[in-house]
């Protein structure tokens, strides 16, 4: 017991994941005809490894709860995930649980070396969970995720050694520990880790490779790969801007605005539902980055918007899954089999992006506004609101098709994911005031 | 000055330049295995600057994982992709310039970076084998991250196995 | 007092049953949801008249989301006697249209099997007129020679035979029960609006409405016009509620309350400074402007007219379109705070008037007539409110919501009866025509075949033109006292030439009115449909129109001067001071609506200028106001050169600069090809230009240009 109660929370989630994936990975044989109970034993691994984090602090709490949600949309649907070849649903199982411990790692390691390793854990999971939907373009899309992935990771390696070289350690950035003389090489460095957290977020310069991932993949795998990067990627951007905020709070607001521009812009343009959410994606990390170099306050609002987000994204994924990689175009919503729960799901997810009060996108954008103001004033504020509003434009287009329930609907399985991610979604708006209060203990505030 | 450091002055100057001329040949060859060949005397170049810091163990790494693992697998992939030996020319004019205002401006930066720095010269120069002192933070400092990138590996290698397989 | 929050509860409630399990059971759906909003109404009118009696405001609140230990965002409902008028408007009106909308939801059966939903929804329909298109456009010349003297006379298909044997039965709409479900969903968050006592409740259910309201103008939504007036309604709103949006986080940033009642405090004590409050109030103000429709953002609401008839009663006329004087009203301490805000109010509202009113001319759609005269009468809200009367707003308002609501359900009413009767349109009309049962150029004659449709619209269209004693004269009036008021005492000029748009609107607005009522009513059947099957609509749609008509007769009389103005002292209690009527301003105003009543009868008593408004060529006045003076082509302009173009341009660049405009050719190999899956590995030199390119410029911002400012 004593060995147990010495772990500290977040390795606890990590050992229990580990656990998962080898009894998958050892039973793959027989687990590739019986999808319910590989995906039984992967939501198992997850609740479990939900369990050691709530004896940790709020950030950890956080950071594993919202891994773990991402988890469980993801294994819930693996037994309807669209794959190239579906003798492989165990293997997907396996990367998934492989996904959130990288996550979970990236979010709450002690030091950046694990930081690093967590992330390009994550980002090698993503890429092949990508890579195996049904179809060509899955794999095209995953090989770029991945090589832009790589490209990043060498970045953030790159910065780790100068950081390394300026500080003597991989311990995340605090402020006022650096040699002064070493105060160049230490900005390049936690810019460049910077770039690599970054990447997982998807904001502008960044965009394109999860761009393609999101709109590819099996839309459940994808929903998990976005909402597990975007969690783990804003609580290691956090803490690193909270250790750094001289060389990262000016670039992530800066970074931010364009990503907003550039998203909106983006998004309207589209004319099917999963690109369109892939761009908004886009705007809303713009919001999130712009939030994270808003202090303290901003980084709180920030997390608090990660969660919803997440949860938001999750539904609208979960929704789609089940009907095949290809595009869902706006005004075909309707025939495109999705059955009167999944087009509920949609709808109520599209509304909470969209930010229609009272669902929680409402919320969560109302603390970011908020935290922009005190911090920054009008003009940037400004934006960030254009960008917010602008967002119906866009995610409302195939809502009159969705709520058109008359019709016949091409009956679907039970949709176990829709209703936990729904559900999540629905209390989330009707009582957000918990998960702020959360969001605000992790960042410390 | 005593000889060695003469010695491994001379040296150093030598293979920094024969890395230069290496690197450039690389990315202006037209043909893809020679361009990996240019590579494969860079990164050995690498390996020297290794050794001439007195990091033994990391010279052998370099030299087994990179100049050894990673280009035969490179030379192999271009082999195997016929068609691709040659490289029809080089990417469009547009690109070919913003790529080298990029990489003028990485540049740019990493020498300000390196000139503006006070470097910290260590007395005596590091001559003790280095591999034992790393196996030992490994295993202690270290342990967390050692054993995080066990989880790395198999992830890609979960991957790899998934994507090469036939049904 | 504490019922109060059932009010909007109950059809939420309705709305939810229905979503969840009644899709299908439209009749229980229907009764379901007439039956929530009736007891909705008469939980309201029990509030209304314990509010008469004289019962204190009851005010309740919780905090929803805690932003900081002491900061907190609210919930609230707040019942005043404001807010106990806009309760029985809303419910008794709403009560009313559901009940006519199940009489109105039905269509001839081959619509249905077509599966087109009602004929109103129908673009294309006239299926029986196709096959004889040509015999109808060579029996159109004929026509034209032979009644020359009685001026153009379209074809009516009828007369050609094609309509032998009665129309089709009516079923029922295969909507239906979505149907009562949107329509709940819209009244519950209008009531929740109604009821918010802070701005953040108020902007929440501000939201819900306009969804609501989306929702049932798209309710046809395979029809592109519909879809398109939707999108088109959702959006222009959604521009006024972005200011919305910002003005209440700037009032909250700057005061660091949302409550209504504390607002008001702060800007009647002063502690509010003049700057906030003119900010503040003018971006509240964009919100009103969007959901009232008033210039510059009025383009969406005559296309709003897409959506089923009784939806455009319940929102365009009665209830949501009244939400943007509301919130005037509501916040109105902030304004009265704000001079110039108070000039902008009035400006705004006298010059939609006239604006409108003068579109309303030449409309031949019988439903954008009214469109357009809502849009002018609620200018002429703004203005009283402008003016610094919110009891002359409100009041206009509170009896527009009763005739406007009743004008809606008799062009309801006989779009209906012409469909039943089988006005289809020809083959070759005129897009840009309205379908030939809303037309009012193909009507006339119905005054006797449906007497009570025919008597309530002339009831609701004189309360509307301001003859006394109709409720429409009285609400008016104030209006134009309170303006002229202004104006003498210190409002400038400025209010005098608010005062000149006033006048001469109410002119306009008798002339339109009449314009309609008698193209509709007078004369003989001009239309496509056989006139033997022109008859009376069903009980459940008349019944209504003749409630409806009781309170646009009489609703004026509660706040009639000489009745001791009834309604401002209720509802402004102490601070009323309403003056004596200005005798000769209410002649004047009455000479004038009856002037225009009398001008519309000599020019459309028998159709003698219908020539004109058939003209290919019209004048150059004639054609600006048929094209609404060119404002949504300026607004489509401007929207596709700021923001369409940029979006595309950004797709353009993701997709062939960054992408490589190759994938799509390797895509088509690669799903043939699918055991050798061909990668397209799209430009990764680009994608690594753009990362390390931005990296770079960063990282000489971070140490080179920043060190610099620093």
């Amino acid at each position: 017991m004593n060995v147990l109660a010495s772990i500290p929370p977040p390795l606890g989630s990590v050992l229990i994941l580990v656990l998962g994936t080898l009894v998958i990975l050892l039973l793959t044989g027989r687990l590739s005809n019986s999808p319910t109970i590989l995906a039984t034993i992967g939501v198992l691994s997850l609740l479990g490894a939900a369990l050691p984090a709530m004896g940790g602090d709020a950030l950890t709490r956080v950071s594993v709860l919202g891994v773990v949600a991402a988890g469980l949309v993801g294994m819930l649907l693996v037994p309807s995930a669209e794959l190239h070849n579906s003798t492989q649903r165990p293997e997907v199982a396996a990367l998934i649980l492989l996904g959130s411990t990288g996550a979970i790692v990236l979010a709450t390691a002690g030091e950046l070396l694990s930081a690093a390793l967590g992330l390009e854990t994550l980002s090698l999971s993503a890429a092949v969970l990508v890579a195996l939907g049904r179809g060509a373009r899955p794999l095209e899309a995953a090989f770029r995720y991945f090589v832009l992935a790589a490209i990043s990771f060498a970045a953030l390696v790159y910065g780790l050694g100068l950081l390394l070289l300026a500080t003597g350690s991989f311990a995340w950035p605090r402020p006022g520990v650096v040699d002064p003389t070493y105060s160049y090489i230490w900005t390049i460095g936690v810019l460049l880790i910077g770039l690599g957290f970054a990447y997982k977020l998807a904001v502008f310069p960044l965009l394109w490779g999860p761009l393609d991932a999101y709109t590819a993949g099996a839309p459940g795998l994808a929903g998990f790969v976005m909402a597990a990067s975007k969690i783990a990627a804003v609580v290691a951007l956090a803490r690193l801007a909270a250790g750094a905020a001289v060389p990262m709070a000016p670039i992530l607001i800066g970074i931010g605005l364009v990503s907003i521009i550039w998203g909106t812009f983006g998004a309207l343009a589209q004319r099917e539902v999963r690109r369109m959410l892939a761009y908004s994606t886009v705007a809303n990390a713009g919001l999130m980055a712009l939030a994270l170099g808003c202090g303290p306050e901003g980084r709180a609002a920030a997390i608090f918007f990660v969660v919803i987000y997440v949860l938001t994204i999750l539904l609208a994924f979960a929704a789609m899954a089940g009907r095949g990689t290809g595009p869902l175009p706006f005004g075909e919503v309707r025939g495109e089999g999705l059955s009167a729960t999944r087009a509920l799901g949609l709808t109520l997810a599209l509304l909470s992006l969209a930010g229609i009060p009272p669902t929680p996108g409402f919320w969560a954008k109302l603390a970011i506004l908020d935290a922009s103001w005190s911090a920054l004033g009008f003009w940037p504020t400004l934006v960030a609101v254009i960008g917010g509003v602008a967002g119906v434009l866009y995610y409302l287009r195939p809502l009159p098709d969705l709520l058109a329930l008359t019709r016949a609907h091409v009956s679907s399985a039970p949709a176990p994911a829709v209703w936990f991610a729904g559900a999540a979604v629905v209390v989330l708006g009707l009582a957000p005031g918990f998960a702020y209060a959360v969001a605000r203990l992790a960042i410390g505030g | 000055m005593a000889a060695t450091d003469v010695f491994v002055a001379i040296v150093f100057y030598l293979v920094a330049a024969t890395m230069i001329l290496a690197g450039a040949s690389m990315v202006l060859a037209r043909n893809m295995v020679r361009s990996a060949l240019w590579l494969v005397l860079t990164l050995a170049g690498v390996a020297v600057m290794y050794v001439l810091l007195s990091a033994d163990f990391l010279a052998v790494a370099q030299i087994l994982v990179y100049v050894g693992a990673i280009m035969i697998l490179m030379l192999f992939a271009i082999m195997l992709t016929p068609n691709q030996v040659d490289l029809p020319s080089a990417a469009p004019q547009a690109q070919r310039i913003s790529a080298a205002l990029t990489a003028l401006a990485v540049f740019g930066i990493s020498v300000f970076v390196m000139l503006s720095h006070r470097w910290n010269v260590r007395a005596v120069p590091l001559d003790a084998p280095s591999s034992e002192r790393l196996g030992v933070l490994l295993m202690s400092t270290y342990v967390l991250p050692f054993e995080i990138a066990s989880l790395l590996l198999t992830a890609g290698m979960i991957g790899a196995i998934v994507i090469a397989r036939e049904e | 007092m504490e019922l109060a929050w059932l009010i909007p509860v109950l059809p939420f409630a309705a709305f939810a049953v229905i979503g969840l399990f009644l899709r299908r059971q439209a009749e229980l759906a229907g009764w379901l949801s007439v039956l929530a909003i009736a007891a909705s109404c008469a939980i309201a009118w029990l509030l209304f008249f314990r509010m008469l009696g004289g019962a204190p405001p009851y005010e309740a609140q919780f905090p929803w989301l805690a932003l900081g230990p002491d900061v907190a965002l609210p919930f609230g409902i707040r019942v005043d006697p404001l807010a106990a008028v806009m309760l029985v408007v809303v419910t008794t009106v709403s009560l009313l249209i559901q009940i006519y909308s199940r009489g109105y939801l039905y269509e001839p059966e081959e619509a249905a099997e077509a599966g087109t939903g009602h004929p109103e929804a129908d673009a294309a329909h006239g299926e029986a007129a196709q096959a004889h298109g040509e015999a109808v456009a060579a029996q159109a010349d004929a026509n034209e020679r032979t009644r020359g003297a009685h001026g153009v006379r379209p074809p009516s298909a009828a007369e050609h035979g094609e309509h032998h044997g009665p129309p089709a039965p009516l079923v029922r709409d295969p909507g239906f029960g979505r149907y009562f479900a949107y329509i709940s969903l819209f009244t519950a968050s209008m009531l929740g609006l109604v009821l918010a006592n802070n701005l953040l409740t108020i902007y929440l259910f501000w939201e819900g409405v306009g969804l609501g309201s989306y929702l049932l103008i798209g309710f046809w939504y395979t029809k592109p016009e519909a879809a398109m007036a939707a999108k088109k309604a959702f959006v222009t709103t959604r521009f006024g509620d972005f200011g919305f949006l910002i003005g209440i986080l700037y009032l909250w940033w700057q005061t660091g309350v949302l409550e209504f009642g504390r607002l008001a405090e702060l800007a009647e004590t002063g502690a509010m400074s003049e700057t906030v409050a003119t900010i503040g109030a003018l971006l509240l103000f964009m919100g009103a402007v969007g959901k009232s429709a008033q210039f510059p953002l009025h383009v969406w609401l005559p296309d709003a007219m897409e959506g089923p008839t009784p939806v455009s009663a319940l929102i365009h006329a009665a209830t949501m379109v009244a939400a943007g004087v509301y919130l005037v009203a509501r916040a109105f301490p902030i304004f009265e705070h704000s001079p110039s805000a108070m000039l902008v109010v009035a400006f705004i509202g006298g010059f939609t008037a006239i604006f409108a009113a003068s579109m309303g001319l030449v409309a031949t759609d019988i439903k954008r007539v009214m469109a357009f005269s809502t849009v002018s009468q609620l200018g002429y809200m703004m203005l009283g409110l402008g003016a610094g009367a919110i009891g002359a707003g409100m009041f206009h308002l509170f009896t527009h919501a009763f005739f406007k609501a009743l004008l809606f359900l008799t062009a309801g009413s006989v779009i209906f009866i012409l469909h039943r009767a089988g006005a289809h349109d020809p083959e070759d009309i005129d897009p840009r025509d309205p379908p030939r049962a809303q037309d009012i150029r193909y009507m006339g004659g119905m005054w006797k075949r449906a007497p009570i449709t025919g008597i309530t619209m002339t009831i609701a269209a004189l309360s509307l033109a301001g003859i006394p004693p109709l409720a429409g004269f009285w609400s008016k009036d104030e209006v134009l006292l309170a303006t002229y008021e202004r104006a003498t005492h210190g409002g400038g000029a400025a209010y005098w030439l608010l005062l000149l748009f006033a006048i001469i609107t109410v002119l306009l607005t008798a002339f339109y009115m009449f314009r309609v009522v008698f193209l509709t009513f007078a004369g003989s059947y001009r239309g496509p449909a056989d006139p033997q099957y022109i008859k009376e609509s069903p009980a459940s749609m008349t019944l209504p129109l003749l409630v409806l008509a009781v309170p646009s007769v009489v609703a004026g009389l509660w706040g009639a001067p000489q009745l001791g103005h009834g309604f401002g002292h209720f509802l402004e209690g102490a601070d009323f001071h309403g003056g004596e009527m200005n005798l000769p301003l209410a002649l004047f105003s009455t000479l004038l609506a009856v002037g225009g009543i009398a001008l519309a009868w000599l020019t459309y008593k028998n159709g003698s200028l219908l020539a004109m408004a058939m003209n290919p060529r019209p004048s150059a006045v004639y054609a600006t106001l048929l094209n609404r003076y060119w404002i949504d082509e300026l607004y489509m302009w401007l929207i596709d050169t700021f923001i369409i173009n940029w979006a595309f341009a950004i797709d353009w660049f993701d997709t062939h600069v960054i992408d490589g405009a190759v994938n799509g050719a390797a895509r088509l190999t690669g799903s043939i090809g699918n055991s050798v899956r061909q990668v397209q590995t799209g430009r990764i030199p680009a994608y690594a230009l753009a990362v390390f390119g931005g990296l770079a410029l960063i990282s000489i911002w971070a140490i080179v240009i920043r060190p610099l400012f620093s």
